[in-house]
This record gives structure tokens, C-alpha cells and sequence, in this order.
């Protein structure tokens, strides 16, 4: 299995770099390597990507047993993975970017699996033509990288590309800092970052080219990592089945953005402006998500939320850690050569662990949905008594999510807040802007409204001794007619109008509570569960479920295993994980760190307290009919209207400006050309008169066409060509 | 061997033979268009990537392989006078085009495996476009080049016209009346070219490296001359605002028709360019290079717009056409060695997908009567083959990486970035607007319930089945392994790109093609 080949691969702490061959080749020796690679973050990506698989597809196996299409599902998923181990195994940014669209197409796919129903495939082309404009922005990112650093001649380039000896003495990819490869991989030394390539000096002396190529390969992880503003696929990519929805659109593809971020500051290094912004949109997404789950009526939905917001975490991580590459370089020693320290692996670590929770969560989920066959946390309720496997499990997940030790969630999560509070006091005492800690704030304000969220789902679904899970299941495949299921709790009635998707059942919007208009899918969501009655699954489900669980824990403690340090380049265990392990210097107790650990801590435990407060008795609460959070609470359910922006620009603007266009083509393009073509047929018809059969007016014209001829030849082309020789031409 | 003059031999005959054939008219059309590929993948097989350009032989000092020199017919006059040849000889940048001929022929004629009406007409009037078409490819002299590209027009002309949809007569007058236009231009620009540079015969290779020099025409003509060759090959390309003979063509040429329309035709315009226009009047291609890119952009911006607005299904493909030809016009403009070898990619790989997508479409028009998108849905349900064949040429044609379109579109856009810097962002932000159209196109049409299907609607054909199969398994191979065709192209892009560096931009004038080297 390749997962075995990664982890003994990655445990060698060393970089193979497999001999790439030409792919597309231009004499002047510019050359478009495919090649492989391993690198640690490579590695550590195979691991999650490979495990999160193999037991996905252990869970199809019974969740999707009466599903049409099985061999399309599965020969997709297997293509999805093979394509994601490509892209971790990718030696250079052009490759990286097939395997990229090779993923998303694959996304594209698994999200319209249900491709009947309508809403199912619209999500699809939604998910793949909003990373599409990510993509865009990416390409163009590498086109700066390309053209600026891929003719770099070997004099130039800075200290970590120096000396370098390209393979034929060529313009080389892989030899100028277009490729993940740094120089010496050779040698068999471990893994070295580089930073250096970013110099404004390789730029044509410009600082801000190398910004905007870092804010261009931003805007291609935003798309696929689902940041804002580009994150509006995501929870509409729910349409796809939820085992695709575990392994695609929480554990590994979104990720893809994040590996990207990490490798890009590994080998390349983001400016610092650069760097803040990527903060700010990292901080500000892991709110502004996470705000969104706390309404959600869709289970799927809000983990949904609760993936966007941990992807900023992670985001926000990396920008960090290039913020403190770029205010204070550390190097260390490599074989005499001065390398510089990166700190993405705390973005990894948080990458790696949520892997796993978030797929035992999606699973989980699944289990539910499985078993009582609504999507619809306001259907569900008292599940815990009838599903206690399945309960226990996603309590794991919940609790790693809201970082509460010693899940593992609580130490990625802190680890990373700890690096953001770093790199901010860094900013603020280098250049004095507070800037950093503002979206410090938000972040850590994402804390509790992740506890929050995530235990108002699992109230909701679990807890209390209703019997909601009885909803009646919705037969497979047809939609579910978009059943009033606000029905039984309607009590108010500021009905708020349909959204955009159409969906105009007249539901009440009850606030903090019902399933409305605004989630079509959550009428129609049951489509791939079905035992009413609810209880667990078998061992099929069953052991994936236990198997993350067990993983949620221990990805905590992945720093302890000894020699796998490497592949987390600039994690410093925080907290508690120093107080076991005291390892290496610098790494001793400190009072900052602690602070931070018990705020986080502190947030996460209040998030939870609330959510008890409010739901812990598994019931619906409803906001007064007269509360001010009404209004609050409307556009959170209509995800800040993103929705509904962006479709009014494609619908009325794009497709208006189109169809302008194609009236402008018939009408004035074309009818011009139709104009010259009556004026013709006039002219001709006019013509025929002088057609009058008296020889004198023809030899008339002939005098008039020969004296047309001769000035021209003579008078009009010597002028033109401006006394240049003129040929003799043949019959003049 | 005279392989080129076999290859000419065997297209153009095997044509004639098939109208003869009567009702084997299918099965001699398959032999034909087979041993006209299989001339070529030999020729592929003899072809040196890279030639001795001071090798032996006249017309390896232009680049060229496999030349023949016969004189046609020599005229003595005082002062000069000229020789017309017959000069055929292939280089890198003819080369794939020929083997897209090749490769798409064969796939319309096992399409059109079970045409009722006058298949012996049809079929020879298909292998006749094709045998004209490589005519073109292969001619290094200007009037043999006039005389096949005249040959293309005629039975395109015939095949709309006679086999087309109920507005065929309109169509197939527009056409040949637009392209006949552009044809007549280019002509007398052609020998304007020839006779005011002194040329004394008509081969172009022989002028490769001469016309950077001093004494070649005067900037202005150069200019007029280019804009002529512009307008004639762009409209062939085309180009907006050139452009709108096409949808009407394509809605109603028969599949066949518009396959090899949008699969070879196409290409000549921009073989022409590159062949031609660039290298042969390299100040006018420098003083007139924003007016393509502005052209180049116009058709780019336009055709995904439009496709956007579109209800049929071929005109959707038409549209896409007239985008990718003008990331073709894009790459041209830009003539570096990375924007030839761009634009000829582009165009092999356009070939092959665009062929696929009019086969869809027709087949689509075949199954249900109509290619309104809106009315008809769901047909991955009751045609998952036809479904699955859409599916693939609407990835390969918003260019999905692994497929033929991604290698030649990252090398477009990546010249484009070298050329032109952030201007790209407008091509690139058009890409987009491709994929939003292909994918919604796809939404309506495959995805979702069943809609307007007939009851007796049957999936594809297997002689269909089998023609859109050959051009699928091109485009992933060509995709995944794209060097097998890319390799032969780069030392022709830079010799002709380095051959005609215009005395505005670049140091390279006068002798330095003869003394290029390898």
C-alpha cells in the first residue's frame, strides 16, 4: 500500500527526489519537468491523504451499498487519490498544478454523484467554477514566479540558489527555484528550507512583484481551501455524498490550498505584506465561518462551516510563520550552509490532526443521517441512548475540534494561536502596527464559536430523550418534496423570503432554530441515508469510526514520536506538550504561552457551556419573536447573502452582458455584414442597367476602367512604395 | 522517396476514386483516409526533430524536410521574370497539422459510417477537403499554396450546401462568399508581396532571412500587405469581427461538415499566418502586432461571451471555436519561439477536441431533433454514452490538465505572460468564463432529471461510438504525453521565429538564418 511506502519514506528524514523526465521541451532548454518528489510535508500529506482514504472506502462499503452508479463512486474516489498522492509527490509548480485540477475535477464529479438532482449538480459546477477563478489567479502567480526566477541565470539568483549546477547546464526548472526541490536534495541531507528566492534582486529589482505573486498563489488556496471570499462552494459541495464530503471537502482536497500555502513559503517564502494578508484572510475566514455554523439547520452543513473555519487556522498559521521568516530569519547549519528556519509546520500539525477529526466528525454525521435519514438537526434528538457508539465517537470529534485537551485539536490549535500571537508581537514591536493582534482577536473568538457550534449539533442531535429520529426517512434517489419540517416547532413568523436557490416552501424562519428556505438541500438532504429507526451501524461504519477517534487523540502526540520532528519544520510542542516532553531549547515553560493555552482553553470551555445552556436539553430554542438577534440571526442564515451576490453577478451581470453581446453580434457584426451584402445585390441590380446593349457606352467604360488602371499602376503604387524599384510587371 | 508528392497522391486520387465508388463509397473512403494516415505516420517516423539548416539540399536551409523541387512553368521576362515550382516540404509547425487532418478525417468518415444520402458525393467531397487541406500544409510556393487552399473552399461549399440543415443554401453562400472575399485579398496581397520584394519566382522558402534585410520592402507596404494577409487569414481563423460566417456554417453544416470545418479549416488560417504573413513580412507583422493583440483579445473576450448567451449547442462549440482561435491569434502575435509552438499546439489540440464536441452535437441533433440546450435534460439517464462523450470534450475544451488542450493553453498563456505581462490577465480571466459556460452547458444537458427525451431515443451508434473513441483516446494520450506530438514543433518555431525578427525589436537581422545552427 503507498501509505506504507510514505511512512518508511518519511521516517528516512530525507528528500528523494526521483529523476524527472522532459514533458514539454523547448530547444532554448526550457524545460517542463514531471518528476516526483517526497518531502516531509509531502510525506505527512500521504499519510493523511492515504488513511483518511482507505477508511473512507472501508465506510462506503456499507454507506453507499444502495447507491446506483458504485463502480462510477468508487472509480472517481480512487481517481481523487491517486490524483492528491500526485500532487504531494509533485517536484514543480506545473505538475502540482495538473494534479490541482485533476482533484477538482475529481471534486467536481463526487459533488454531483447525485446528478439528478438538480441542486446536486448545480453545487458541482458552482464548487469547480469558483476554484476556477482561484486557479486563475494561481496560474499567474507562477507565470511571475516563472518568468522572474526561471530565467534567473546562475549568478543571480540569492543565497540558497547559489552554486547551483543545473543538470545540463541549462535553464532548468528544477534548477532555478521552480521546483520544490532545494538545490542540494543530492546530497542527502534533511530537508531545507529556503527562503531566499523572494528577494525583490530576483525581481528586477521590484519589492512589490513578489507580493503580488504571493497574493496570486493565495487566491488559488483560497478557491480550493474555501477562504473567503471565495468559500461559498464549500458548504453547497454538501450535495455530494457524505463520505465524499469526509475525505474531499474536509480532510484532504481543502487542504490541498493549505499544502500549497506551506510548500510555497517553504521554497519561495511570502513578502510580508504578503504574509499579513494572509493572516487576515486566514483570522477573519475562522470567524466569519464559523458565525455561519452556529445557525445552520444541516448537519452536514455546519461542519461544513466548522472545515472553512479551521482552513483559516491553518491559513493563518503559515501566514504567521512567513511573517516571523520575514521579521526575524533564524537560520540553522545544513552541512555548512546557512538555512533558513520556517515555522509552517505548525499550519501541517493543525492540518494533520484536523484530518482526522474532521473526517470522524463527516462519518459520524453520516452515521446519523444513515440511520435516521434527514439531514435536519431539528429532526433529529435523543439519538445518544439508540447510537452510543456513534455518540461517543463524534463527542471525540467534537471535543478535538473545540481544542480541548488531550485531544488533538487542543494542541494544534493552541500551537498555532501561540505562533499568530508570536508574529504579532513581532509586527507590533518591529513596525509597530497592532494590526496582527486584531486578527489575533478574531481568531481567538473563532474558539468559542466553534465549541459553540459544534455542540449545538451534537445537543441537537444526541442529547434529550426526543425521539425525532423517526422523521419519515425520504426514499432514495427522488428528491424529498421540500416537506414543511418547521412544521412542528412553528411558532414564529417573520417569514423571511425564499433565497435565491428557489426553494419557496413556505417555512417560517424560526431563529437559532428551524430548517428554512435557506438551505435547499436540508428538504432534500436524505438522499443517501435510509434505516428509519435509528441505531448504530455495523462494523463496516462501525471501526473507520472508532479507527479516527483513536487517531483524533493520538495526532495530538504526533511530535512525540521520536525522528518525526522533521516533518513539521518550526513546531515548538506549546504548553503542555513542553511540560512532557522538555524538548530542545527554547522550549522551556513559559508564561505567554500558558496565558494563551488557558484563554484558548477558557473560550473553548465557555463555548461548550453555552452551547449546554442553550441546547443541552437536546430541544430547539427559539429566539423571542421580538429579539434584536432576529436580524442578526437572518443574515447568518443567508451566509452574509454571499450567495446571493455572487449569483446576482453571474445571472444578471455575466449573463446579461453576455446576452448584450450576442444581440450586438446578430444585430450590428453580423448586419453589417448582411448591409454590405444588400448594398451589393442592389449595386448589381443597378448594374444591369448599364448593361444597355449599345456598344459606344461599353467602349466608354472600358476607356474609363484602363485610364482607373494606369493611374493607378503608374501614379498610386510608385507612391506607395516610395520610390523603391519596381518590378517589371508581367503584361504592363 | 517522395513521400510528400505520395501523401498528395494518394489523398487527392483516393477522393476522386471515392466518387466513383457508388455504394463501397464508406469502405473507400476508410482505405483512403487509412493509407493517408499511414503515409503520414510514416513521414512522422522519417521526420528529424531537429535539422541541419546548412545541411544540403535548397530547402533545408529554410527548415524544411522532405522537399521535392519540380518547375511548374517559368516566365522570361526583361529584367527578371519568374518561375512557378511545385516545392512541397514539411517542417515542425506543418507537421501535426498534417497528422490533425489525418487523424480527423479518418474519425468523421467512421462517424458518418452509415450516411444515406449520396454517401459516395459525401465521402469524396470530405477526403477532398482533407487531401486540399494537406495540399495546403505542405506547399512552400506561393501559388501551389493559392491553388490547394482554393480546393478547400469548393467541396466545404458543397458538403453545407448539399447535405446541410434547412437553411443550408444560405449558410453555404455565406460561407464561400465570406471566405472567397478573404481568399481574393490574401491573394493579391500574396502577389503584391511577390512582385513588389522581387521575389523571381514563388517559393518562399528561398526568402526565409532575405526579407530582414535592408532592401526588402518599404515599412508602409509591409504594413498593407500584412494588414491584407490579416484579414485574409483571420477570417478563415476567424477572428471577430470576422467572424460570423461561422456559427451560421457550423448550425447548419452537416456533422461531417462542421468537424472537418472545425477541425482542420480553421487551422489554415492560422498555418497561414504563421507560415506566411509572420515570417514574410516581419516589419509589417511588428507595426500591426497591437492590432492582433487587440484582435487577438477581441475574439478571445468576445467568443466566451457569446458562448455564454447561446441556446444551441453548436453554436455554444462555434463560439469556444472562435475563443481558442483567438488564444491561437495571441500566440502568433507574440512570435517567440514559446508562442509558435504555443499556437500550434493549440491548434493540433483544438482539432481534436473541437471534432469531438461537433460530433456530440450532432449526434445529440440525430438522437433527440433538436440542440436547444434548454429543452432537453438529463441525459446522462437514458444516452450515458453520449452524455460521457460531452462530458469529455467539454473538459478537454475548458482545458482540464491530462487532457490535450491544458499543455498547448499553460504554454499560450505562459508566452502570453512573457510578452505581455498583465494583459494576460483578460485571456486568462476569459478562461473562466469558458469553464462557467461549458459546466453550466453541462448542468442543463447531462445532469438533472430526464427532460424532453423521446421515448425511442437510443444511445449512440457504435460506428459513432468508434469515431468519437479515436479522437478521445488522442486527446488523453496527447494530454498526458504531450512531447510525442510537441517535440517535433520547437526547433521550427525558433528557426522561423528567429528567421524573421523584424529590424524594430530584436538584433538578429540580416544573415542570421544562414548561419543558424543546431
Amino acid at each position: 500500500m503507498g501509505l506504507w511506502i510514505a511512512v518508511t519514506e518519511a521516517s528516512a528524514s530525507q528528500l528523494y527526489h526521483d529523476a524527472s523526465f522532459v514533458w514539454l521541451g523547448l530547444p532554448d532548454g526550457t524545460n517542463f519537468v514531471m518528476g516526483t518528489l517526497v518531502s516531509p510535508l509531502g510525506a505527512l500529506m500521504l499519510v493523511v491523504v492515504n488513511v483518511v482514504g482507505f477508511l473512507v472506502v472501508l465506510y462506503s462499503n456499507e454507506y453507499m451499498a444502495h447507491e446506483e452508479g458504485l463502480p462510477r463512486y468508487y472509480a472517481e474516489l480512487m481517481l481523487f487519490l491517486s490524483a492528491m498522492n500526485g500532487l504531494v509527490l509533485a517536484d514543480n509548480y506545473l505538475e502540482f498544478i495538473l494534479m490541482w485540477e485533476l482533484v477538482g475535477l475529481c471534486s467536481y464529479l463526487l459533488i454531483g454523484f447525485f446528478w439528478k438532482k438538480p441542486s446536486a449538480a448545480s453545487a458541482a459546477k458552482k464548487a469547480f467554477i469558483v476554484t476556477r477563478v482561484g486557479d486563475v489567479l494561481f496560474f499567474l502567480g507562477v507565470f511571475i514566479l516563472f518568468s522572474s526566477l526561471g530565467d534567473l541565470s546562475s549568478a543571480t539568483p540569492a543565497t540558497a540558489y547559489a552554486g547551483t549546477t543545473c543538470p545540463g547546464g541549462v535553464l532548468h526548472w528544477s534548477c532555478l527555484g521552480f521546483t520544490f526541490t532545494p538545490p542540494n536534495t543530492n546530497s542527502s541531507v534533511p530537508f531545507l528550507p529556503a527562503n531566499a528566492a523572494i528577494e525583490a534582486s530576483n525581481f528586477g529589482g521590484s519589492s512589490w512583484l513578489p507580493t503580488l505573486a504571493g497574493l496570486l498563489i493565495l487566491g488559488g488556496a483560497a478557491g480550493k481551501s474555501a477562504q473567503f471570499p471565495l468559500h461559498t462552494w464549500l458548504p453547497d459541495a454538501m450535495e455530494g455524498p457524505t463520505t465524499v464530503s469526509a475525505l474531499i471537502h474536509a480532510a484532504t482536497m481543502v487542504a490541498a490550498g493549505i499544502y500549497l500555502l506551506a510548500i510555497t513559503d517553504i521554497y519561495f517564502g511570502f513578502t510580508l505584506t504578503a504574509a499579513i494578508v494572509i493572516v487576515g484572510i486566514g483570522g477573519f475566514t475562522s470567524l466569519f465561518a464559523g458565525t455561519m455554523g452556529i445557525v445552520a439547520p444541516d448537519i452536514k452543513r455546519v461542519i461544513a462551516y466548522s472545515t472553512i473555519s479551521q482552513l483559516g487556522y491553518m491559513a493563518m498559521a503559515v501566514g504567521a510563520a512567513a511573517v516571523i521568516s520575514d521579521l526575524t530569519p533564524t537560520y540553522s547549519l545544513v552541512n555548512g550552509t546557512p538555512v533558513l528556519n520556517t515555522f509552517t509546520g505548525v499550519a501541517m500539525f493543525h492540518l494533520f490532526s484536523h484530518a482526522f477529526f474532521k473526517a470522524l466528525l463527516f462519518l459520524t454525521a453520516g452515521a446519523v443521517i444513515h440511520a435516521v435519514g434527514t439531514q435536519d438537526l431539528f429532526q433529529m434528538g435523543g439519538l445518544r441512548k439508540r447510537m452510543p457508539i456513534t455518540s461517543i465517537t463524534m463527542l471525540v470529534g467534537a471535543l478535538a475540534l473545540s481544542g480541548i485537551p488531550p485531544f488533538s485539536g487542543f494542541f494544534s490549535k493552541d500551537d498555532l494561536l501561540s505562533l499568530t500571537w508570536q508574529a504579532a508581537t513581532l509586527e507590533s514591536t518591529q513596525n509597530g502596527s497592532p494590526l496582527l493582534y486584531v486578527f489575533f482577536a478574531l481568531a481567538l473568538m473563532a474558539v468559542f464559536i466553534t465549541a459553540l457550534y459544534i455542540f449545538r449539533l451534537w445537543f441537537l442531535a444526541f442529547s434529550g430523550d426526543r425521539s425525532r429520529g423517526e422523521a419519515p426517512a425520504a426514499s432514495h434517489g427522488a428528491p424529498a418534496p421540500a416537506a414543511p419540517t418547521s412544521a412542528p416547532f412553528a411558532s414564529s413568523t417573520s417569514s423571511s423570503s425564499s433565497s435565491s436557490h428557489a426553494h419557496d416552501a413556505p417555512a417560517a424562519a424560526l431563529p437559532l432554530a428551524s430548517s428554512t428556505s435557506s438551505s435547499a438541500p436540508s428538504a432534500s438532504g436524505a438522499h443517501d441515508g435510509g434505516h428509519a429507526g435509528g441505531h448504530d451501524p455495523s462494523w463496516i461504519m462501525t471501526v473507520p469510526l472508532v479507527v479516527l477517534a483513536t487517531l483524533a487523540v493520538a495526532a495530538g502526540f504526533l511530535p512525540l514520536i521520536p525522528g518525526v520532528g522533521h516533518l513539521l519544520p518550526g513546531l515548538s510542542w506549546t504548553v503542555l506538550g513542553k511540560c512532557v516532553t522538555n524538548c530542545g531549547a527554547g522550549s522551556s515553560f513559559d508564561l505567554t504561552d500558558a496565558l494563551l493555552g488557558s484563554a484558548s482553553l477558557a473560550f473553548a470551555g465557555l463555548g461548550i457551556l453555552t452551547a449546554y445552556a442553550f441546547w443541552g436539553n437536546g430541544k430547539v430554542y427559539r429566539l423571542p419573536k421580538d429579539s434584536p438577534l432576529l436580524g442578526v440571526h437572518s443574515v447568518l442564515l443567508h451566509k452574509y447573502y454571499f450567495d446571493e451576490l455572487y449569483d446576482g453577478l453571474a445571472t444578471h451581470v455575466i449573463l446579461g452582458l453576455a446576452r448584450g453581446a450576442d444581440w450586438v453580434d446578430r444585430y450590428i457584426i453580423d448586419g453589417t455584414i448582411r448591409g454590405i451584402e444588400e448594398l451589393f445585390s442592389q449595386a448589381s441590380k443597378s448594374g444591369r442597367r448599364l448593361q444597355t446593349g449599345i456598344v459606344s457606352s461599353y467602349a466608354a467604360w472600358v476607356v474609363v476602367g484602363l485610364l482607373a488602371f494606369l493611374v493607378f499602376f503608374l501614379y498610386v503604387v510608385p507612391w506607395l512604395v516610395g520610390g523603391f524599384h519596381l518590378p517589371p510587371t508581367p503584361g504592363l | 522517396m517522395p513521400w510528400l508528392s505520395a501523401l498528395l497522391a494518394i489523398s487527392l486520387v483516393g477522393a476522386f476514386v471515392t466518387f466513383l465508388t457508388g455504394r463501397y463509397a464508406r469502405w473507400a473512403a476508410l482505405g483512403v483516409s487509412l493509407a493517408t494516415l499511414v503515409t503520414v505516420l510514416a513521414i512522422m517516423m522519417e521526420f528529424q526533430p531537429s535539422v541541419n539548416v546548412n545541411g544540403p539540399g535548397y530547402c533545408q536551409q529554410g527548415g524544411f524536410q522532405f522537399c521535392e523541387l519540380h518547375t511548374w512553368f517559368t516566365y522570361a521576362a526583361p529584367g527578371g521574370g519568374f518561375s512557378v515550382d511545385y516545392l512541397v516540404g514539411i517542417d515542425g509547425i506543418s507537421l501535426p497539422l498534417i497528422l490533425l487532418s489525418a487523424i480527423v478525417t479518418i474519425a468523421a468518415v467512421v462517424y458518418h459510417w452509415e450516411e444515406k444520402k449520396d454517401p459516395h458525393g459525401f465521402f469524396g467531397l470530405m477526403l477532398l477537403t482533407n487531401a486540399g487541406c494537406i495540399g495546403v500544409f505542405v506547399s512552400l510556393d506561393v501559388l501551389l499554396f493559392f491553388v490547394f487552399w482554393e480546393i478547400v473552399l469548393i467541396p466545404m461549399f458543397f458538403l453545407i450546401g448539399h447535405w446541410g440543415g434547412p437553411r443550408r443554401h444560405y449558410a453555404a453562400l455565406k460561407f464561400f462568399v465570406y471566405t472567397h472575399v478573404a481568399s481574393v485579398t490574401m491573394f493579391v496581397a500574396l502577389l503584391a508581396m511577390v512582385f513588389l520584394g522581387d521575389w523571381h519566382s514563388f517559393d518562399f522558402v528561398n526568402t526565409f532571412g532575405r526579407q530582414s534585410q535592408d532592401a526588402y520592402l518599404n515599412p508602409i507596404v509591409q504594413a498593407l500587405l500584412f494588414g491584407s494577409l490579416l484579414f485574409g487569414f483571420g477570417v478563415k481563423l476567424p477572428m471577430v469581427p470576422f467572424h460570423t460566417w461561422l456559427p451560421d456554417a457550423h448550425v447548419e453544416a452537416p456533422t461531417g461538415g462542421s468537424v472537418l470545418l472545425a477541425g482542420i479549416l480553421l487551422k489554415l488560417g492560422g498555418y497561414g499566418l504563421l507560415r506566411l504573413a509572420s515570417p514574410l513580412l516581419p516589419t509589417g507583422r511588428e507595426l500591426l502586432t497591437p492590432v492582433m493583440l487587440f484582435l487577438a483579445f477581441a475574439s478571445i473576450v468576445w467568443g466566451a461571451y457569446l458562448s455564454l448567451a447561446q441556446r444551441d449547442l453548436k453554436r455554444v462549440v462555434a463560439y469556444s471555436s472562435i475563443n481558442h482561435m483567438g488564444i491561437v491569434l495571441l500566440a502568433i502575435a507574440l512570435w517567440t519561439q514559446l508562442g509558435v509552438m504555443a499556437a500550434v499546439l493549440l491548434m493540433f489540440a483544438h482539432g481534436l477536441v473541437s471534432a469531438l464536441l461537433f460530433m456530440v452535437s450532432g449526434s445529440m441533433h440525430h438522437t433527440f431533433g433538436t440542440r436547444d440546450i434548454p429543452s432537453v435534460g438529463g441525459l446522462t439517464a437514458r444516452t450515458p454514452v453520449l452524455s460521457t462523450m460531452l462530458m469529455i470534450g467539454s473538459l478537454a475544451s475548458l482545458g482540464l490538465p491530462a487532457l490535450v488542450s491544458f499543455p498547448a493553453e499553460f504554454s499560450a498563456f505562459l508566452a502570453a505572460w512573457n510578452g505581455l505581462g498583465y494583459w494576460v490577465l483578460l485571456p486568462l480571466m476569459a478562461l473562466v468564463v469558458t469553464a462557467a459556460f461549458y459546466l453550466w452547458m453541462l448542468q442543463r444537458l447531462a445532469f438533472g432529471p430526464p427532460k424532453g427525451i423521446p421515448e425511442k431515443a437510443h444511445d449512440l451508434s457504435f460506428p459513432e461510438v468508434m469515431g468519437m473513441s479515436l479522437l478521445v483516446g488522442l486527446i488523453v494520450l496527447y494530454g498526458i504525453l504531450p512531447f510525442l506530438i510537441e517535440q517535433v514543433i520547437p526547433v521550427s518555431a525558433l528557426f522561423s521565429v528567429a528567421c524573421s525578427a523584424g529590424p524594430l525589436h530584436n538584433g538578429l537581422i540580416g544573415g542570421a538564418c544562414t548561419s543558424f545552427q543546431w
